[in-house]
């Protein structure tokens, strides 16, 4: 195909000219990679020449401490692959092989842990230790089946779920693909973060979310052919039919003592997936364009995630940082995936970022004012916590007055003289003059007397404060009529 | 340069319109569900890469694009 430089490239920071003899020069880095699953090995070695239970924490140890410090001493690589090399580095069958094997060395790690766990003599720190470090290892793996799931070829696929097996968290690759990609950056993506929303709060939020959400996808897709979903196509069942197996095999050989290190290593796997979904797009929100009656989120863009260059977790993650490439191109190949100069930045690489994550208030004071940056001091265009959205505005009062002539929809209004305001979701009208007697508001009822905690009553989405206060006489044109 | 859908496969999810909106638009069938209306199969060469990223971006890979 020939090269369309221009439109894909425009915003990269791809240096123009000769690629000639270009050589990816992170090539041989990415199979520091495998050194992840490979710490269980290190972890047996250690302890067997130490007699030190503490390198079961290897784990933690090293995704906290350890890659955190060696971002910051490495530093940032923002080299992208020239445009001429792109599809050549993407079919190097090299880069994918790599991928294929974390699983392997994950797996001999994961069955020679829960041998260990059981019949190792340790004690309960040293188990302990061991759990959550299989749990890194596999919330990692998690990592590696997100690159393999976005691939076309099925053999890619199935390695996804085999991967997500140990942290029984095969639904993630349905949800990701068909419900994450589609609504990322949208109030309506459990798997988004919310600026005010701790990574505690996010958490069971995006747990049970993803789960609901994978099962309806597959609910639906057998919907349509007028079939129920308990059967084995279901991608959600065969998933988690994968990890029963898994987990049932190894309880029969090892004993029940086994349940406490498989419960353990699953929670922090998927957890660690988790808290780097929650700093991937927090606060980001996608606008909503298009004509009246046909409302839809704008096409997602460089702006919509968080990205780092920090070398050491880009090298641990296949280039999961540089996340706006990822979901502008989410089939590319990691060792493809481009830096863009537009993209908002994190201070740190996601691994230091974990840490902040784990202290909110830390991380609300690092990161709540880079949101509020990245919409130019206006935080009402952010996805914010719906229940922390008054201490966020209090927080960070919109901007006093426009520089350029504001439109009637952005028209602020003193809350005194409001006489109309618009749901921003489905432009639902409240007009002072009319009420609205399906929700008990009489004619001429106020806008300061409408409770706070109001909900639109058409989209049900949107509460009073995202209401855009606009004065009916001022607006013409025919879709403004009151709901 | 022709887009073409394999229909049993498309969902409906919308990744293609919220890509390329001047092309896919999300409609329900006769039988109610969900799914890819194309609005320009033949599209104007000048949006080649518009539209292939919008038929690469496709979750399920219901969409290919030909020619």
């Amino acid at each position: 195909m020939a090269q369309h430089a221009g439109e894909t490239i425009a915003n990269s920071t791809v240096p123009h000219g000769s690629t000639e003899r270009w050589r990816d020069p992170k090539r041989y880095l990415w199979l520091i990679g495998l050194v992840v699953p490979s710490l269980a090995f290190i972890a047996f070695g250690m302890y067997s020449w130490t007699g030190s239970g503490l390198w079961f924490w290897i784990g933690p140890v090293v995704i906290l401490i350890v890659v955190p410090a060696i971002d910051l001493v490495a530093g940032l690589d923002r080299s992208n692959p020239p445009d001429d090399m792109i599809e050549a580095l993407e079919n190097d069958r090299y880069y994918r092989w790599i991928t294929y094997l974390y699983l392997p060395i994950q797996y001999a790690g994961f069955v020679a842990a829960a041998w260990l766990f059981v019949d190792g003599d340790l004690g309960w720190f040293a188990k302990i230790g061991l759990a959550i470090s299989i749990g890194c290892i596999g919330g990692i793996g998690i990592n590696t089946a997100h690159e393999l799931g976005h691939k076309k070829e099925s053999h890619e696929r199935w390695l996804s779920k085999i991967a997500l097996a140990q942290s029984f968290y095969g639904h993630f690759y349905i949800e990701h693909n068909r419900g994450h990609h589609v609504r990322v950056a949208t109030p309506e993506d459990p798997a988004s973060s919310r600026l005010g929303e701790t990574f505690y709060a996010f958490w069971p939020r995006t747990v049970w979310g993803s789960l609901k959400s994978a099962w309806n996808l597959e609910k639906k897709r057998y919907a349509r052919r007028k079939q129920h979903p308990f059967r084995l196509g279901n991608d959600v069942l065969n998933a988690w039919l994968m990890s029963a197996v898994l987990w049932g095999a190894l309880i029969a050989v090892f004993g029940w003592e086994l349940i406490p290190f498989l419960l353990i290593q699953a929670v922090v796997g998927f957890s660690l997936l988790e808290i780097v979904n929650y700093m991937e797009h927090y606060g980001m929100l996608r606008q909503k364009v298009g004509r009246e009656g046909r409302r839809r989120y704008e096409r997602v863009d460089p702006s919509h995630s968080w990205n780092s260059n920090n070398i050491a977790t880009n090298v641990l993650l296949y280039h999961l940082q540089r996340h706006s490439d990822h979901h502008a191109n989410p089939t590319r190949r990691y060792q493809t995936l481009r830096d863009f100069e537009e993209s908002p930045v994190l201070p740190t690489g996601y691994a230091g970022m974990i840490v902040l994550a784990l202290f909110p208030p830390l991380w609300r004071r690092v990161m709540d004012p880079r949101v509020v940056a990245h919409f130019d001091g206006d935080v009402t265009r952010a996805n914010i916590h719906p229940a922390k959205r008054a201490k966020v505005l209090r927080r960070y009062p919109a901007p006093a007055a426009p520089a350029q002539e504001p439109t009637a929809e952005d028209t602020a209004v003193e809350l005194d003289e409001v006489l109309a305001a618009r749901c921003p979701n489905c432009d639902y009208v409240y007009e002072v003059a009319a009420g609205d007697e399906r929700e008990g508001f009489a004619a001429g009822t106020a806008w300061r007397d409408i409770p706070a905690d109001w909900c639109c009553p058409d989209c049900g989405v949107r509460e009073k404060v995202d209401f855009v206060a606009f004065d009916p006489d001022r607006v013409t044109g025919p879709t403004d009529a009151v709901a | 340069m022709r887009i073409s859908v394999d229909r049993p496969r498309c969902e409906g999810l919308g990744m293609c319109e919220s890509m390329a909106p001047d092309h896919f638009e999300v409609v329900e069938d006769d039988a109610g569900n969900e799914t890819v209306d194309i609005l320009v199969p033949e599209p104007d060469p000048a949006d080649r890469d518009l539209v292939h990223a919008a038929v690469q971006s496709c979750p399920v890979l219901a969409l290919t694009l030909t020619g």
